[in-house]
């Protein structure tokens, strides 16, 4: 049996990944319990898709600062940046999306969407063919989500998105459910039969990367911190002696030679 | 001491409202995406649950889903064990949040707030229009809940049936939509493999009930050789013996359109008096508290 060394620092050297492959293993556990999720109906309706690796968060980081100025939320532009810094900490996102929110309603009538005993909010605000709702043209989408969406289906996902946190929870890792990493992973491709995504970051660290975030996040953070000691440290290291020519005598030394 | 096996049933029975309670503190914990809905919860048990269970039966007697439910929350009234409920609901018509993502139809929150001030009106199981990110956070507390009691290894369900006898007879207030975990009775089975219908199933029930619902459920199922301008629909069994075949056929049914659009106007036309007798048991707790 090799020896398996684990540690978190630093981020993606072997000790590190090899604690993140643990992260991936408790990602998939985790769509298993959003699987099983109590749902209305039992019909099935979910779609899970992981993202691992540093080239592939990186993407999604990008992509929600990217939709961070391009949606013009001067609201919401803080918070696309700051859970763009925790994709970047995390160590696996898991998506998961309704695939029938959007193309195949419940068709209870319950009112949840509109407030009326049947689905006409849905079914009126969409393309329909033969009374089905018709999803080819993507143009027509001019928000971040495609809605409006079956209210049932939605809250289904929401059930799922539990099951995977309460799963989460029971196996120590570290995950909080976030919309703007859902949005930005479905404009990506991934879970790309769902109108509506969320993500779920993981981390396997000492401090959780997804609380205690303070005001400008997305200049101020660990990396950035570490960042700026290596760029500032090396300059006045270069006001130093010849170690080989001079060396710091020690306190103890000192007092010797003074004896 | 002592306790024996009558007590130890009755303790842990009774210790099912203790179980709701700590349902109740997973609910406040759980995750959300947006932490702006505020989520309610109410514990009903005993006689309190009998007008929750009579408007089941009001709707069970057009739609199927409710029809169970009643069914199976009523063996549970009769045998003594009536179910714990737990009720969670929340007011999910306000977009508090500022995320203007869409997923409701409008571009914005403020313009889906506006129509949902104008607009604000009651389905068949809950008020609405809802703002769809609020209901991901609730489905996300709801999901909790179900995951705490699992974690108790008791019998549980939750349902839209019950939940929504919670918004119509005021167990909760304040709120557009309630689902409602049922807990116990305290046996293996009692929402699933359900108890209620295995008593109730035998051959006739079988042949008069569920085959001639499958059949008009999935008619595709049954059918003959699709290549037949009017394929037959297969009866029970030796089919191939019977005279006359049956046929599908789209047709209206004014007497089924008169039953379900008149549905819900039987439902709220029976809620001022479950109210009131809610009401009334209320009244008679606080009296019994005060004695």
């Amino acid at each position: 049996m090799p020896r398996i060394y684990m540690n978190e620092w630093p981020p993606y050297a072997p000790p590190n990944l090899a604690s993140k492959e643990c992260s991936l293993i408790a990602a998939k556990l985790m769509f298993n319990a959003a699987q099983t999720a109590p749902v209305t109906g039992g019909v099935d309706q979910v779609e899970g898709e992981l993202v691992y690796g540093m080239e592939e968060l990186e993407e999604v980081a990008r992509k929600m600062e990217e939709l961070a100025y391009k949606l013009k939320n001067k609201k919401m532009e803080d918070q696309w940046k700051y859970e763009a810094v925790m994709v970047r900490q995390s160590d696996v996102i898991l998506f998961l999306g309704n695939y029938r929110a959007k193309e195949t309603p419940f068709d209870l009538s319950c009112g949840l969407c509109g407030g009326r005993p049947d689905c006409s909010h849905v079914y009126s605000r969409r393309r329909v063919a033969a009374g089905q709702i018709d999803i080819t043209d993507r143009s027509l989408c001019k928000t971040a989500i495609d809605g409006p969406l079956c209210g049932v289906r939605v809250g289904d996902l929401g059930h799922s998105v539990g099951s995977a946190l309460w799963m989460a929870t029971k196996l120590f890792v570290d995950c909080r459910p976030s919309l703007t990493m859902g949005i930005a992973g479905q404009k990506l491709g991934y879970c790309r039969n769902s109108a509506i995504v969320v993500g779920l970051p993981i981390s396997t660290t000492s401090k959780n990367p997804y609380v205690d975030i303070h005001p400008d996040y997305h200049v101020v953070n660990m990396e950035k911190l570490i960042d700026s000691v290596r760029k500032s440290y090396i300059i006045p290291r270069q006001a130093g002696p010849d170690y080989r020519l001079w060396r710091l005598p020690r306190e103890r030394e000192e007092e010797k030679e003074e004896e | 001491m002592i306790i024996g096996a009558e007590e130890t049933k009755k303790a842990a029975y009774e210790d099912l409202v203790s179980v709701a309670k700590h349902i109740v503190q997973a609910i406040y914990h759980a995750p959300q995406i947006t932490g702006a809905i505020d989520i309610k919860t109410a514990i009903v048990t005993g006689e309190e649950l009998q007008p929750a269970i009579d408007l089941m039966k009001v709707m069970g007697e057009v739609e199927m889903v409710p029809w169970m439910d009643y069914q199976t929350y009523q063996m549970a009234m009769d045998e003594g064990t009536p179910p714990v409920v737990l009720f969670i609901g929340a007011d999910l018509t306000k977009s508090r949040n500022v995320l203007n993502c869409g997923a409701c139809g409008f571009e914005t929150c403020a313009k889906f707030n506006r129509y949902s001030s104008e607009n604000y009106g009651f389905g068949m199981g809950s008020f609405g229009p809802s703002c769809m990110i609020n209901i991901l956070d609730f489905g996300i507390a709801c999901d909790w809940a179900c995951a705490a009691a699992h974690q108790y290894n008791i019998e549980s369900r939750i349902h839209v049936s019950v939940g929504m006898t919670g918004v119509l007879l005021g167990y909760l207030e304040d709120v557009s939509y309630v689902l409602g975990l049922s807990l116990g009775p305290l046996k293996e089975f009692w929402y699933y493999n359900r108890p209620v219908f295995t008593k109730m199933w035998n051959k006739e029930f079988h042949q008069q009930f569920w085959f001639p619902l499958n059949r008009t459920l999935f008619p595709v199922m049954f059918q003959s050789f699709s290549g037949e301008m009017n394929a037959f629909i297969k009866t029970y069994d030796k089919w191939w013996e019977k005279d006359k075949q049956d046929y599908v056929k789209v047709v209206e049914d004014p007497e089924i359109n008169a039953l379900r659009a008149g549905l819900m106007t039987k439902v709220m036309e029976a809620v001022p008096e479950k109210r009131a007798q809610l009401e009334a048991l209320k009244e008679k707790r606080k009296a019994e508290g005060a004695k």
